[in-house]
């Protein structure tokens, strides 16, 4: 390559950098949507009562709290699952939902352990609470409560619940929660 | 007309009447002038230029590897009886049984092959997984997908983490893919093997004798319902 070669073709090189940046803005906000904006990226704060808001939503947990009775086990299992081995154990989580309208679907409830590990409301193995985020009693006004069940590990504890809104993504709700004390 | 057959245009342009008084200008000088010889063949040989380009460029094209061709998984292999990774889950195959008749609702469904079921332990790590892909694939590389029966309740579980679920997964095979060796395929990657996703690939071990039997065998299976385990 001579000098004459890098005086013909040096605009042309110096234009690869903002064609090249051009390119990626271009997908900015495709970048933006499938890395942050389609996942729980913020958790909106929570107050000294431990209500959370999210935008014209609260959301409170009103209890987290292990399904021990025998009857009740199996009231969610149905007669088509098979028994639960004692290595498992059913939790129940109630939320408190206050809006303009309930909210019925894209909304899931998770608890998260204390290795962060997720599990989410209406497992498989359960027949019942399949329907997260959504009023037990639909006739119920706002506020309304919603009661989800969740299969953890004898030994996994719930350290805080996790409500994901689809439509209000990145921001979501953590709420930490204290459990009482399993024997 | 002798201009039409010559090989040139005159140096010159055609004389005016101005009259040489010894100051005019020199006539310009002219580039070299084309023969329509030249011309002749230089714009069918372009055209053939261009041709070449284009089926040349389609060649590439059909030669290069596209999409799903160059679109391929991470294999994570092993052994039935052992654990093997699939990245957000783990799984191990158990056993294989089977048998020409399948338990429905209703009538059991008969097969001119042989229904297989395939006993695995599926455990998810961190998060709630589905594994939406399951597959056999024989030696030939066909693919067999869970067909659409009942009881077939492995296909959309929800496997939440650290908590081991049994099941057997269904699937429709001809004898001679049975007896020709088998691979269970499984991702949570629902759209099979063309993607940049952890399928994992474990080689089921069956004999001709055991595909005889399960032939021979009448009798309707169901599928095992999706439990816990340890």
């Amino acid at each position: 390559m001579t000098r004459g070669w890098w005086r013909r073709n040096g605009w042309g090189l110096l234009l690869v950098l903002p064609l090249a940046a051009g390119m990626f803005a271009l997908n900015t906000t495709e970048i933006y949507r499938l890395n942050f904006a389609s996942l729980p990226k913020r958790a909106v704060p929570v107050d000294s009562t431990g209500k959370a808001v999210l935008d014209d939503y609260a959301v409170r947990v009103v209890e987290v709290v292990p399904v021990d009775n025998a009857d009740e086990v199996k009231d969610l299992l149905s007669s088509t699952r098979a028994p639960l081995p004692t290595t498992v154990k059913v939790w129940r989580a109630i939320l408190s939902f206050a809006g303009p309208n309930e909210i019925s679907n894209s909304c899931a409830v998770e608890l998260i352990d204390g290795q962060g590990r997720a599990y989410t409301a209406g497992p498989s193995e359960l027949a019942a609470g399949h329907f997260a985020c959504a009023p037990d009693d639909t006739a119920q006004p706002s506020p309304y409560v919603s009661t989800s069940y969740f299969l953890l590990p004898n030994e996994g504890r719930p350290a805080a619940v996790r409500v994901v809104w689809e439509p209000r993504l990145p921001r979501y709700v953590h709420i930490p929660v204290t459990v009482p004390a399993i024997s | 007309m002798s201009d039409l057959f010559s090989d040139t245009r005159p140096d010159h342009p055609p004389a005016t009447n101005q009259v040489d008084d010894g100051t005019a200008p020199a006539p310009p000088t002219r580039g070299r002038q084309v023969s329509w010889r030249r011309r002749l063949i230089t714009w069918p040989a372009a055209l053939i230029m261009i041709i070449i380009t284009v089926v040349v460029g389609r060649l590439i094209l059909i030669g290069t590897p596209i999409g799903d061709d160059y679109n391929r998984p991470f294999i994570h292999s092993g052994p039935m009886g052992e654990l093997v990774d699939g990245h957000t889950f783990v799984v191990r195959v158990e056993s294989v049984r089977g048998g020409r008749s399948l338990e429905q609702i209703f009538d059991p469904a008969t097969s001119d092959g042989i229904f297989l079921l395939v006993k695995v332990r599926l455990s998810a790590y961190d998060e709630e997984v589905v594994v939406q892909y399951q597959a056999l694939v024989d030696r030939h590389g066909f693919i067999y997908e869970p067909p659409l029966r009942d009881f077939n309740s492995m296909e959309g579980h929800r496997l939440q983490p650290r908590i081991p679920v049994a099941g057997e997964l269904l699937f429709e095979v001809p004898t001679s893919a049975a007896i020709g060796g088998l691979t269970l395929r499984l991702s949570t990657y629902p759209y099979g093997t063309n993607s940049h996703q952890v399928v994992t690939e474990i080689p089921l071990t069956i004999t001709e004798a055991q595909v005889s039997a399960w032939f021979r065998n009448t009798e309707p299976l169901r599928p095992m319902q999706p439990e816990v385990t340890t």
